[in-house]
């Protein structure tokens, strides 16, 4: 759903279901 | 109908990318929901009544529905009602009033534009499945710092003056 300018804009690719959460993508959470 | 019709023109501007969404999506639509008026007559004349259901049968514009549940039920007798979600037919939010028993929708903001949309792309983001996730999103901000929040403003979405907004596409 997401391209690859976003996933520059936000520091990484998408995580994966199966991955561990990073703090970066709760403060994306946070963000939104 | 408007709805099918919207997911036809995007699918068409980013053909062939979204193929294997198009081939999942098109055969429910083809096989069901297209033709929901007629299944649901089929389904009430078994239940029963001698009623003439094709025309009974009413189908509401879907932000007016939002609006409508909104507002009948509150006390006020008039008020402002604001609705947001992802995607209806082309209205992504609505501005209605509403006055006693009259609602009518004043203005739209339209697909691709949409708050709804845009938290289901953090959704997938965050690796959570879209129309599904949202509300594990909700729950995960709870662990977060808002740290983003000008990089959105700054690169995502255009606030403007009136409240309006206007997402970047690219």
């Amino acid at each position: 759903m997401t391209n690859g300018t976003f996933h520059a804009l936000f520091g990484g690719p998408p995580r994966k279901p199966e991955q561990w959460m990073e703090q970066r993508k709760m403060d994306l959470a946070a963000s939104i | 109908m408007l709805k099918f019709e919207g997911l036809l023109e995007t699918y068409i501007a980013f053909a062939p990318r979204f193929f294997a969404s198009f081939r999942m999506a098109m055969p429910v639509w083809l096989r069901e929901k297209l033709f929901h008026k007629n299944l649901l007559c089929d389904k009430l004349k078994a239940i029963g009544g001698a009623h003439d259901w094709a025309t009974r049968l009413l189908f509401s514009v879907h932000h007016l529905a939002h609006a409508a549940s909104a507002f009948y039920a509150t006390p006020f007798e008039e008020a402002a009602i604001l609705t947001m979600d992802g995607v209806g037919a082309w209205a992504t939010t609505s501005v209605a009033m509403g006055r006693g028993c009259d609602l009518a929708i004043t203005k739209e903001i339209h697909f691709p534009h949409s708050l709804g949309l845009l938290y289901s792309a953090f959704t997938s983001y965050t690796g959570f499945k879209v129309t599904a996730g949202e509300y594990k999103v909700m729950g995960l901000a709870r662990y977060g710092e808002p740290r983003f929040v000008q990089t959105i403003l700054d690169n995502l979405i255009d606030v403007k003056d009136d409240g309006s907004f206007r997402l970047n596409m690219e």
